[in-house]
């Protein structure tokens, strides 16, 4: 059987805080509205504190990719025009759209040879387009699928890269080694190579365009017997921690197709790869 | 203190319940509901009070309408729970009980319910919810509790 309540003065107390309540809702709205205003502002306060602060970082990851993109493109234009600046041709203008993408994948062993970018064809991104970073280039595209690409970075054993001593303008090939550096290849002995030299992308190829920043030299090391003098570059980008590139997208042009293609390995054949469905 | 934690918790619950949209389950009816199965009557008179009051802030031309809904389901579940020695079920008919109170109140005051599919989801969601919400609630705050 139900024990007889409101009788005891905590039962009485609860019947006090429902019968406060429903004499609220009956106050004159004005003076609820008013009333209520300070508790309002103090009980909502954490969530006015989490909606700013979540605007907050939305603006401020808008803005630092607006940024990242503004300084792709300022390093660009920057190394073309030190190029330029201490080259005795011209350089010619070129214009150029980037395409921010985020590395949503590497390969397995390395984390550095390989990206997986979630830009593809459908966002313009085509096969043998060279990716960069603001730091500098970071290796070129070399399958497109519609909405990802594959990036073959400047340190996978198979990249050979074009390059240039901005300062003294000696030609070279960069590969990478087993150490995460790049060796400059047939650069004569008698070059003029030092330490903290820029290095830069030659144009020598049909990938990247001349004057890309790529790396800066570190060593070079005392080989008497070598038929080249082996030049040791850190690269600027560092592709084992990239997390968003941007693919140049080049208009076909002379300064592209005129060039020799025999230091630089050529875009690789367009490859179509599955897309992934969306959330994976 | 277990009374305070409950009342901490029933706040976050708020919290998380005042940025959901109306599909989502009634997260604070289902937290006074636990709360309630193992505290005394003033105490879920008191945590319903409260947890009400930070709902009718997010709509102040209503002040009272949760206060009173809340803290009525708080004391009812409270004094009603010892009807039913260990009968799970009871949780259940306890929330159906309370989403009623609280959508015919709404529904007296002109506070304007949700959209018929709306509030057809959120309560199935809440029914469906409250079990583990019960056994959530009573491992989290009241180890070694039986309800009832």
């Amino acid at each position: 059987m139900l024990r007889p309540i409101a009788t005891a003065w905590h039962d009485r107390a609860a019947w006090l805080v429902i019968l406060m309540g429903l004499i609220l809702v009956f106050f004159p709205h004005k003076l609820r509205i008013t009333a209520m205003q300070p508790l309002q502002v103090a009980l909502l306060a954490p969530l006015r504190l989490g909606t700013t602060v979540s605007r907050s970082l939305r603006d401020a990851r808008t803005e630092n990719e607006r940024l990242s993109l503004l300084a792709a493109r300022l390093a660009v234009a920057n190394a073309r025009l030190e190029s330029a600046g201490q080259g005795t041709a011209e350089a010619p203008p070129v214009s150029f759209e980037l395409i921010g993408a985020p590395v949503i994948g590497r390969d397995v062993a390395t984390f550095e040879h390989w990206l997986i970018i979630s830009r593809g064809s459908l966002n313009g991104v085509k096969p043998g387009a060279p990716v960069i970073t603001p730091d500098g280039v970071c290796g070129k595209v070399v399958a497109a699928g519609p909405h990802q690409s594959l990036v073959q970075t400047l340190l996978a054993p198979e990249s050979r890269i074009a390059v240039i001593n901005l300062r003294s303008r000696v030609p070279a090939l960069a590969r990478p080694d087993r150490s995460g550096r790049l060796i400059l290849e047939y650069a004569p002995k008698e070059s003029d190579f030092k330490p903290g030299d820029t290095v830069v992308t030659a144009g020598l190829g049909t990938v990247f365009p001349k004057g890309l920043r790529l790396g800066e030299v570190t060593s070079i090391p005392d080989r008497p017997d070598a038929l080249f003098k082996p030049v040791a570059v850190r690269p600027f980008a560092d592709v084992s921690r990239v997390e968003r590139v941007f693919v140049v997208s080049l208009p076909p042009g002379p300064q592209l197709d005129t060039g020799s293609v025999w230091l630089e390995n050529t875009a690789a054949p367009e490859v179509t790869i599955p897309d992934q469905p969306a959330g994976q | 203190m277990r009374t305070f934690v409950a009342l901490a918790l029933l706040y976050l619950v708020f919290l998380v319940q005042a940025g959901a949209n109306q599909w989502w389950p009634d997260l604070v009816l289902l937290g006074v509901i636990m709360v309630s199965l193992h505290e005394s009557r003033i105490a879920s008179a008191l945590a319903g009070a409260f947890a009400g009051l930070c709902l009718d802030m997010t709509n102040p031309a209503f002040t009272g309408t949760h206060l009173a809904t809340l803290a009525a389901t708080g004391y009812g579940v409270a004094v009603l729970r010892t009807l039913f020695y260990r009968a799970r079920w009871a949780t259940l008919l306890f929330t159906a009980m309370a989403l009623s109170l609280k959508w015919a109140a709404l529904a007296l005051v002109g506070a304007g319910l949700p959209g018929l599919p709306a509030l057809v989801v959120s309560s199935a969601l809440t029914l469906l919810l409250a079990p583990l919400a019960e056994l959530s609630v009573a491992r989290l705050l009241y180890p070694g509790w039986q309800t009832a």
